[in-house]
């Protein structure tokens, strides 16, 4: 049966999770594997790790993190954060990641996301798309939200998915940080132009925009704050999304 | 000297998982590309992800596919994960061309009426009721599959889950099983499986 997963994101920047809002102004929240081994005991169905990290010597540290953390959780490992070329995803499949998801880069050259899914199957491969709203349509950002490409997110949910593409990690800019729920027209224009998994991204706030979120039929529905915050639990999540009839493993499943 | 649990490294995706879970279990695990390493293992683990006929054309040419074969002819335990399960069978659609394996019957065929592709979710597991003690432990639990492609029917099937339909998640006969799920990444009930699997074989052998 097809099931909701229930994603844990951890924002790393210089091997401390960060979070903030719409990007900017961030905030230590903790060290990212005694995050990760919380999440995954109440009940995380996959995490993501973002490294965002703004210099790339620093960077060289994310396998050891991702090695560290595999090492821990035995759950499905999404990292992002710096992946140019197939070397870069080699590193971090090697280090433990199950995939790898790539943003900035994918949108220099499509080129990349072709050879990682040639080389390792498309299953391995998480397009990240950052998008926000320009006018009544949507333009899609890089380099974490700052960089406009002119891009239209239909015309790139397309390109991407036929370029190979297992998934879709789309974050809505506008919502990211308000707590104000997911940006259901987003995910409603990317599920009727594809045909992978789609995770959503931004804007949860409350235990009820998770049961709203899996009505939306995204596979993923990703968040951060609010459970680096304490303010919600996976379990809570889980059991609030079962209450409602929806179809999710269960927290202690 | 041989390893308890010897993975097959045949250059596929992520190998820092399969040997992690082996390693949290307190196993002593191995990763080997040398057909001899792999022929002595306690249990050999076949990863793989990817393309069928890619996965199957790296298992000849290593001779990891021959090394395969002669452990089961000699009852020496081996599993196969996800698509290195897929391998095991006669063929696939994926890949017309390559022959599979061969050593279990049945055929590899694409998801048709799946809801959305690849599977990329956690589901639930039926296991029949005269299948292996490790696998009984999943009767009914959740665990991870990622894939597009899968058996429908085989004599050989020990486990089901539905996804717009049914699809086999495990097969075996005698010391050979092949999971399409991953149990290194099924969290604690994936663990449990894998300890007992070992459990088995080292009771078994």
């Amino acid at each position: 049966m097809r099931s909701v997963r229930i994603i844990p994101c951890l924002d790393v920047d210089r091997g401390r999770v960060v979070k903030g809002v719409s990007f900017v102004n961030l905030r230590d929240a903790g060290d990212p594997v005694e995050l990760a081994d919380t999440y995954v005991r109440e009940g995380a169905d996959e995490l993501v790790v973002l490294d965002i990290t703004a210099s790339v010597e620093e960077r060289a540290t994310l396998t050891e993190l991702i090695a560290a953390i595999a090492a821990k959780v035995f759950i499905p490992l999404t990292v992002g954060g710096g992946v140019r070329r197939l070397d870069d995803a080699a590193a971090l499949l090697e280090a433990g990641a199950d995939k790898v998801s790539i943003n900035s880069a994918a949108v220099a050259d499509l080129g990349v996301v072709e050879g990682i899914a040639s080389r390792y199957g498309s299953q391995c491969v998480v397009v990240a798309i950052d998008a926000a709203r320009r006018g009544d349509r949507f333009e899609v950002f890089t380099h974490g939200g700052r960089r406009p490409t002119g891009r239209e997110l239909g015309t790139w949910v397309r390109a991407v998915s036929e370029a190979g593409a297992g998934e879709l990690l789309i974050t809505s800019m506008d919502r990211d940080g308000t707590g104000r729920g997911y940006d259901r027209p987003i995910y409603e224009l990317a599920r009727s132009l594809t045909s992978v998994p789609i995770i959503a991204s931004g804007g949860v706030g409350a235990l009820e925009h998770f049961v709203e979120g899996a009505r939306l039929g995204v596979e993923g529905l990703l968040a951060a704050s609010v459970f680096h915050d304490g303010l919600l639990r996976i379990a809570d999540v889980k059991a609030a999304m079962l209450a409602a009839g929806l179809v999710t493993r269960p927290a202690d499943g | 000297m041989s390893a308890d649990v010897v993975v097959a490294d045949c250059g596929f995706g992520n190998m820092g998982a399969a040997l992690g879970a082996w390693r949290s279990l307190g196993y002593e695990v191995t990763r080997s590309s040398d057909p001899a390493t792999l022929a002595r293992a306690r249990l050999l683990v076949v990863p793989g992800v990817g393309h069928l006929g890619a996965v199957l054309r790296e298992l000849r040419q290593r001779g990891v596919a021959e090394v395969i074969a002669e452990r089961d002819r000699r009852g020496q335990a081996t599993l196969g994960v996800c698509v290195g399960m897929q391998a095991l069978f006669e063929g696939g659609e994926e890949a017309a061309s390559e022959a599979g394996l061969g050593l279990l019957e049945g055929w590899v065929v694409a998801m048709t009426g799946a809801p959305r592709l690849p599977e990329m979710q956690w589901n639930v597991v039926s296991v029949v009721a005269d299948a292996p003690p490790p696998l009984r432990v999943l009767d009914g639990a959740w665990v991870y599959f990622v894939h597009s492609y899968a058996v429908a029917t085989t004599p050989h099937a020990l486990a089901t889950e539905e996804f717009g339909g049914r699809w086999v998640a495990a097969a075996g006969r005698d010391a050979l099983l092949g999971v399409q799920f991953h149990p290194e990444r099924s969290g604690r009930r994936g663990l449990a499986f894998l300890d007992a699997l070992f459990r088995w074989v080292r009771t078994e052998a």
